[in-house]
């Protein structure tokens, strides 16, 4: 009996983690729109260089955006390497620690390519397209949390039961 | 300059792969002035009296794009007026001309963008250089108007950087106390600032106005902070000499420096000529090259308008300083 619950608990959990992690990913999109929407008014307004504001913004951030702009100021001013490799390897981290796809990793990806490069006005412009990326991301994932999630959720149940019948 | 500090500098701003071949001349790094680079060419290290010596074959787009990145903190916004102007100092007081497209707006540049040549200068600070020249320039309570002339990279800035030094901490050996004194740095050579910081040594009673026109610089200056001694880079246009006739009405003593490689070329010089003639300058100090050395050549007011040599610049010990002041 003990067993058949265990089975049923750990299936309808595995699919419950599936369609937690597409929630998930919906709500680290938004984090990332409003990390960026931060860089953007440090890196505007103040004209502070990438590793102050990078710094300056990293505080009031959740753990992950926080600990990803960190790791991109360290990497530029202790290991003294550029800020698109930096940006890039940060990102690598990132997305191991994650629920975030190809669509919004590869929209901050070109981003950091382009950040610093170009005066004022050019980043302003770059801010707002990784926005407009972002915000389709987001749709995206919010599509696919209405689809899927329940349904991953019944598979989860579906695929514990079956297992349960299949072995008494 | 020392070995560790060329290192750290090279560390910091330079690809791996260039870092390597540069520092295989580590051994001549105490007379480095200057590190070349430039997108597809060979990479120099220059040295003092023209001397040079290849450290790289090659510079790729890729590595100048490291080396902009690096300098500019991957923030070229940041840097903007810097970029406009066409060079940027980094800690260390070390300054970095780049040439590259220029941007126009208006007539005037707003930018360069696509760099394609980097000159690293390598900031060196000479501290006692001038101790030859200081016992000149205390004259009863005041200071005589000096001028340095040297050709580009005749060690002009580095001398009068070290004139600044010990004027403003004063000489104990020559019982004179320090000076109250102030810097026009019109771009960032002198003291070379980093966010209105001196990174240089220029002593203790310095204020430094950076990258402000001299002319405007030394009137802010005048009115604002009430110098002793005021200190420019190059001097050469109208309005230039226009401010520094009246900082003497003002009573305010005069360091500069201005390009040449004689007092004669003074006399040529389309704008300079009228301080020359009416004497503004108590000394003109030439520096020339000499065994690989710098060595100053003193000339003072002779009269008529000239000036003439007086003999080779005294130690502080000699007793031919004296000499000199009383002739003034």
């Amino acid at each position: 009996m003990s067993g058949i619950l265990l089975l049923l608990t750990a299936g309808s959990a595995m699919g419950f983690y599936k369609a937690y992690e597409l929630k998930r990913r919906m709500q680290e999109i938004i984090m990332l729109q409003n990390a960026f929407r931060f860089l953007e008014t440090e890196i505007y307004h103040t004209r502070s260089p990438v590793p102050l504001a990078l710094e300056t913004v990293a505080c009031g951030q959740p753990k992950a955006i926080c600990s990803f702009f960190y790791k991109v100021c360290y990497a530029m001013e202790s290991e003294c390497i550029p800020l698109y490799q930096a940006w890039e390897t940060a990102l690598e981290q990132l997305k191991a620690s994650s629920c975030l796809r190809e669509d919004e990793l590869n929209a901050v990806c070109s981003f950091g390519r382009s950040l610093g490069v170009g005066d004022a006005a050019e980043q302003l412009k770059y801010f707002q397209l990784l926005q407009h990326r972002l915000q389709h991301a987001l749709e995206q994932a919010e599509n696919n949390y209405t689809q899927k999630a329940r349904i991953w959720q019944y598979i989860g149940i579906c695929i514990s039961m079956a297992t349960v019948l299949l072995l008494y | 300059m020392t070995l560790e500090q060329v290192s750290v500098l090279i560390r910091q701003y330079f690809p791996p792969e260039l870092q390597t071949k540069i520092m295989c001349h580590k051994d001549s790094f105490h007379h480095l002035q200057e590190i070349r680079c430039r997108i597809g060419q060979p990479l120099f290290l220059c040295y003092a009296q023209g001397e040079e010596q290849q450290a790289a074959d090659t510079v790729s787009s890729e590595q100048m794009q490291y080396m902009v990145s690096r300098i500019s903190q991957g923030s070229v916004y940041a840097w903007e007026e810097e970029f406009r102007r066409g060079y940027l100092t980094l800690p260390g007081g070390f300054r970095v001309g780049m040439t590259g497209k220029a941007v126009l707006e208006g007539g005037q540049i707003r930018t360069l963008t696509r760099i394609s040549a980097l000159n690293f200068r390598i900031a060196k600070a000479v501290p006692g250089v001038a101790e030859p020249l200081i016992p000149l320039l205390y004259h009863d309570t005041s200071i005589a108007n000096c001028l340095l002339v040297s050709p580009p990279g005749g060690g002009k800035t580095t001398m009068l950087r070290d004139i600044v030094r010990q004027l403003s901490n004063g000489a104990a050996w020559l019982a004179q106390r320090g000076r109250t004194v102030a810097v026009v740095d019109e771009r960032s050579e002198i003291a070379g600032c980093i966010q209105a910081v001196s990174q240089m040594d220029v002593g203790c009673r310095t204020d430094v106005l950076d990258g402000c026109p001299k002319s405007e610089g030394i009137r802010m200056l005048i009115r604002a902070m009430t110098p002793q001694v005021i200190a420019v880079d190059e001097i050469g246009t109208d309005a230039d000499v226009q401010a520094l006739e009246e900082a003497a009405e003002s009573g305010v003593s005069v360091i500069a420096t201005a390009h040449g490689d004689s007092v004669e070329s003074l006399y040529r010089h389309p704008v300079l000529y009228k301080l020359i003639e009416g004497q503004y300058f108590a000394f003109i100090i030439v520096l020339k090259w000499q065994t690989g050395q710098v060595v100053p050549q003193v000339y003072s007011k002779a009269g008529g308008g000239n000036y003439a040599i007086v003999r080779d610049i005294a130690a502080p010990d000699s007793g031919q300083c004296d000499g000199i002041l009383q002739s003034i």
